[in-house]
């Protein structure tokens, strides 16, 4: 008979499966043969079967092995596979031999009267519990890092889609809780960028960083670049077509606008290749 | 400080079956399922009766006044908003409207007109002036303002400060009433027939003022059913001579553009709509609205015609004030002097700034919330992203953020449950 589970683990935020050997002795209603002292290893898998070269050939490390063969085999193929320990079932009991054994290796051995059926659904059913008290808690881990960080494309040519990234920097920078002026004055800035690359350049990568001292908006597009970076800056200087400003675009506005709203600007640029905009805000 | 926000709509558990139409279409994602119960943010929600009209179990419902609550008022004055002339057919004469409102027990009929027109006047002569951040946007939605409040929190400035018709209605009224009538002033009622909940919640609890003018609202639901008979009966009987020669008649503000069409402004532009407004809003905030100096903005299409309390289909609606309009509208006369006076004085500004009142979706605390931002676009990715519902939240995103406030778990998602075998050996 060979019967197997895999729960796998669920490696999404604080979700994650935490099990302890003490809760499958919980669930299980087993009782400790070996490992008294080691009950709060925590383990990844499950897995049961009868058969030992299966368990050799398909155990992961850091599992359990649930087993109806209570031999000395059992207990050493657990050991050869990385396992954290072995729950016997239907009420088998080891000899002494294994029973050393597992307690020189740092097993944990387990018995339950359960059947190997009865006891995979008792390890699912608790891991179910289990995950949803990991949950709901919302305590973050402490040495996580303060940055978010968020990279958005811009296509060039696109008039329709001039305003997205923005409107959409906008919303997570509000959903933060940031002053209201200084979100305004990042998508000031950032809807003026999108607007350059949208009118002057292909495409363009934005990425915007956020710490609780500074705002960062990173726009590097790949465009035909700045000649002269202190004539752009120039209120009224554009270079924008005919067309564009029938649309309503291109009043030479732009960049002196972008250095209006910012706390520092960085424009490197390179004629033929593209311009890189750094803008800061701080907090 | 924690206030609580008045809202004139709530579920009623026992109706709802939990069937996500009020969800899905709330335009501030205010709705959650919880528990198979629909459940309304008091902080997001800005009255805009999306949900009530959608419902269909009707376990949506408003909270307005009865109309023989006011009966221990000696002296009741009702001033109609001129969405409800709009609900019959231009046949009808307004004046019999008017009557037909007498005959359920209101002593007088007050209409908007005078202080539509003065306000328009008044609104000509703030925006000369005005030297601040364009465009200024109109004032007398309140949906609009809470949305304002709750989501674009900066443009409040732009709100114009003058108060609305129907409450300057209701101040003039209080004014001149107690002497004319000889009565105490505690002794008269002035209610108001309101098109749309949010103006329920802006006489209860006004984002400008201490205290409304008014002592109650009744929605024209329920006053409709009431005059529809008397209206027939009296246009059976009705000779046009009868109409007083002081009678007034306007269309007010409740159509979009109207407004615009009272001032002869130039530079407008006029939106309706939650979601258009909304996307207008934004690019106002991105300053891309350049070249508009007035926005006429109303949450509902067309404007307040297709409030949720209406009756009348809201084109119809609309077509019935033109033709109203074209009909029987009169000019109305005021002193310029005496205005421009009051305006001078600050008569016709709201009490208090509107301020903003932005949502606190995280921390107030910065570095958790960024960290919560961080683990919200983390949970987001690993999510299905067709935005089904099925968890109780309109959106992924939604639930996402939720998620990191702690209020669901990420076995709420059927679809990631489903992804994971998390039902592998279980009965379903």
């Amino acid at each position: 008979m060979v019967e197997s589970t895999n729960l796998e683990q669920i490696k999404i935020g604080k979700l994650r499966l935490i099990m302890l050997m003490k809760n499958i002795k919980q669930a299980l209603e087993a009782s400790v043969i070996a490992g008294e002292e080691i009950l709060d290893t925590s383990f990844e898998h499950v897995y049961a079967s009868d058969l030992m070269s299966d368990v050799l050939a398909f155990g992961k490390p850091n599992s359990i092995l649930l087993t109806g063969l209570a031999t000395q085999q059992a207990v050493i193929s657990a050991h050869m596979a990385e396992f954290k320990g072995v729950v016997f079932v239907r009420g088998k009991l080891p000899k002494d031999g294994s029973r050393n054994f597992a307690i020189n290796h740092q097993l944990v051995l387990l018995s339950s009267s359960m059947d190997m059926y009865d006891a995979c659904i008792k390890i699912d059913s608790a891991l179910h519990k289990r995950t949803k008290i990991k949950t709901t808690g919302s305590k973050e881990s402490r040495n996580e890092e303060m940055v978010l960080c968020q990279e958005f494309e811009i296509l060039g040519d696109d008039f329709t889609s001039a305003g997205v990234v923005s409107t959409e920097i906008k919303s997570i920078l509000k959903k933060i809780g940031f002053d209201p002026k200084l979100i305004r004055r990042v998508a000031i800035s950032t809807y003026e960028a999108e607007l350059n690359v949208v009118m002057h350049a292909n495409r363009a990568k934005v990425i915007l960083s956020v710490t609780p001292y500074c705002i960062e908006v990173i726009v590097d597009d790949a465009g035909k670049g700045i000649p002269d970076i202190d004539l752009a800056l120039q209120a009224g200087y554009t270079t924008a077509t005919d067309e564009m400003r029938a649309m309503g675009f291109g009043s030479g506005m732009g960049l002196p606008n972008i250095k209006k709203n910012t706390d520092q600007l960085q424009i490197q640029s390179e004629v033929g290749k593209g311009t890189r905009l750094e803008c800061k805000f701080f907090i | 400080m924690v206030t609580r926000f008045y809202h004139a709509h709530q579920v009623v558990p026992e109706k709802c079956n939990a069937h996500m139409k009020c969800m899905r279409s709330c335009p501030t994602q205010a709705i959650r399922i919880r528990d198979h119960k629909a459940v309304i943010s008091e902080d997001l929600c800005v009255d805009c009766g999306t949900c009530l009209s959608v419902c269909p179990s009707n376990a949506i419902t408003t909270i307005t006044d009865p109309l023989d609550a006011f009966s221990h008022f000696k002296y009741k004055v009702v001033v109609p908003t001129a969405v409800l002339y709009s609900q019959f057919d231009a046949s009808i004469h307004p004046y019999i409207i008017q009557l037909a409102l007498k005959e359920i027990g209101f002593n007088e009929v007050s209409d908007m007109n005078f202080s539509t027109t003065v306000l328009a006047h008044v609104l000509m002569k703030y925006l000369n002036n005005y030297q601040g951040r364009l465009p200024l946007i109109s004032s007398h939605c309140p949906s609009l303002l809470r949305l304002i409040q709750v989501k674009y929190p900066d443009l409040v400035e732009q709100i114009i400060p003058l108060d609305v018709p129907r409450e300057v209605t209701a101040r003039e009224l209080r004014k001149q009433l107690p002497q004319k009538l000889g009565l105490k002033p505690e002794e008269i009622g002035i209610f108001y027939i309101a098109p749309c909940p949010a103006k329920v919640v802006s006489t209860r609890q006004p984002a400008e003022k201490a205290k409304s003018w008014f002592d109650g609202v009744v929605s024209i639901r329920d006053v409709f059913s009431l005059i529809y008979p008397h209206v027939l009966a009296i246009k059976e009987k009705f000779d046009p001579a009868e109409v007083p020669e002081d009678f007034s008649f306007t269309t007010g503000w409740s159509r979009l553009g109207n407004i615009i069409k009272y001032t002869k402004m130039e530079n407008w532009m006029a939106v309706s709509g939650l979601s258009h407004l909304m996307k207008v809003l934004d690019d106002i905030e991105n300053s891309r609205l350049r070249n508009v100096d007035f926005l006429e903005a109303m949450t509902c299409m067309l404007g307040c015609i297709s409030g949720s309390f209406t009756v009348e289909n809201a084109y119809v609606a609309r077509a019935n004030i033109i033709k109203q309009r074209m009909k029987y509208e009169t000019p109305v006369e005021f002193d310029p002097v005496e205005v421009e006076q009051n305006f001078e004085k600050g008569y016709y500004f709201f009490e208090n700034p509107i301020l903003p009142r932005p949502t606190k979706y995280f921390d107030t605390d910065l570095e958790t919330s960024i960290k919560r931002m961080k683990e919200r676009d983390r949970v987001y990715q690993k999510l299905p992203k067709i935005d089904c519902g099925c968890c109780g939240a309109p959106t992924c995103l939604a639930f996402a953020e939720d998620f990191v406030r702690g209020e669901v778990e990420l076995t709420d998602c059927i679809l990631l449950l489903k992804k994971t075998n998390y039902y592998q050996g279980e009965d379903i």
